[in-house]
């Protein structure tokens, strides 16, 4: 295993978990505001979750990559994955997957 | 069994198929939705709640459907639209692209929008008709039963008006309004006092035209049918990989053996 690669899948898949975890967040936010507080949507709403329609493969793809590399079961890296869509959860991922990379 | 025709290997082609299908699917069901612009069949029974639903674009279908809707008006707020005529689609520009400057032959003034509150606590601007002179209208009040069209909101695609007239769109409704307003505006039909009654822009559904937000939804589906497939292909050679791995250790071991 090229340990070289294998940091650069890294850093890429945790970039992505940061900054769709991120986006996510303050869309959510966005999203209470809208729907359940029944505020007017900004106007740049619509555009940013199409931007994260956007973001989120791009965070699969990183996570695929990553997972072949460190030889992740099919089950892990589809709950990997699917972190990217709860807000906070991606975070919580992250950490984890850090803890485990370090030990690796 | 072969190593090409695994039962893990052929669980992987049935996912992979069934994943990319499926992407593809959502991918065809946002472009059918941008392309809602469709003349409706049987919409004149519609009532306005199935015209205009909340918290969604107003459907092209919906447009220039007479409809009627009966709320409260909401205190002391007012729209007026100014450099105006009477017959909106007058003020449509034949060039979308370009700033096209009319001479008006007819009267030019003001349409009046005033904000009305549904039962579901909604808010829906209505054009109640145009003016010259929009201080000498009184400011509606009370509960009152409105019979129009429903009008999209002045910033769709493709949409654009002559003399560099300010668009009445949603957003300008929802700046005014108390509640959560919906998609578009209604022209009023009914006759009001004091006020001419305006011409709709829109007649008849929009037949033309794409909802860009749905397009950009339909590009993401092939995107994400795209990193499924590459996925597929990387699983599926790993697979084949591991079982040639297997085969060759396997046959070493009987090497050895003999």
């Amino acid at each position: 295993m090229n340990r070289e690669d294998i940091a650069k899948q890294w850093l890429f898949y945790r970039i992505m978990a940061v900054v769709v975890g991120s986006v996510l967040l303050v869309l959510t936010m966005f999203l209470i505001s809208v729907r359940v507080l029944e505020n007017p949507e900004p106007a740049f709403y619509a555009a940013a979750w199409t931007a994260h329609g956007y973001l989120f493969p791009v965070y699969v793809v990183a996570t695929f990559m990553l997972s072949t590399k460190l030889k992740w079961s099919f089950g892990k890296t589809i709950l990997i994955m699917l972190a990217g869509t709860i807000p906070f959860m991606s975070f919580l991922t992250e950490r984890r997957v850090a803890k485990e990379f370090s030990q690796s | 069994m072969n190593r090409y025709f695994t039962l893990r290997l052929l669980a992987i082609h049935v996912l992979g198929a069934f994943s990319v299908a499926a992407c593809l699917a959502l991918a065809y069901w946002q472009w059918d939705r941008a392309q809602a612009y469709v003349p409706p069949e049987s919409a004149t029974t519609l009532s306005f709640e199935e015209l205009s639903p909340l918290r969604d674009y107003l459907p092209a279908s919906s447009v220039g459907i007479p409809t009627s809707v009966t709320g409260t008006w909401q205190p002391d707020e007012r729209i007026l639209m100014p450099e105006r005529v009477i017959d909106g689609k007058s003020m449509v520009s034949p060039d979308p692209e370009s700033e096209v400057i009319v001479e008006w032959v007819g009267p030019v003034g003001f349409w009046v929008v005033d904000i009305m509150e549904l039962a579901d606590e909604s808010s829906l601007g209505v054009v109640r008709g145009f003016t010259e002179t929009p201080d000498q209208i009184e400011l509606a009040t009370g509960e009152a039963t409105v019979s129009g069209v429903m009008q999209p909101s002045e910033d769709v695609p493709g949409l654009k008006l002559v003399n560099n007239i300010e668009p009445l769109t949603t957003n300008l409704i929802v700046e005014n309004s108390r509640t959560i307003a919906h998609d578009g505006y209604l022209v009023a039909t009914s006759i009001t006092e004091s006020l001419l009654p305006v011409s709709p822009i829109f007649t008849e559904p929009v037949v033309k035209g794409l909802n860009w937000r749905n397009v950009a939804y339909t590009f993401n589906w092939v995107f994400f049918a795209g990193i499924v497939a590459m996925m597929w292909v990387r699983v599926a050679r790993d697979e084949l990989e591991f079982a040639e791995i297997a085969k060759s250790n396997a046959d070493l071991g009987h090497d050895n053996e003999s």
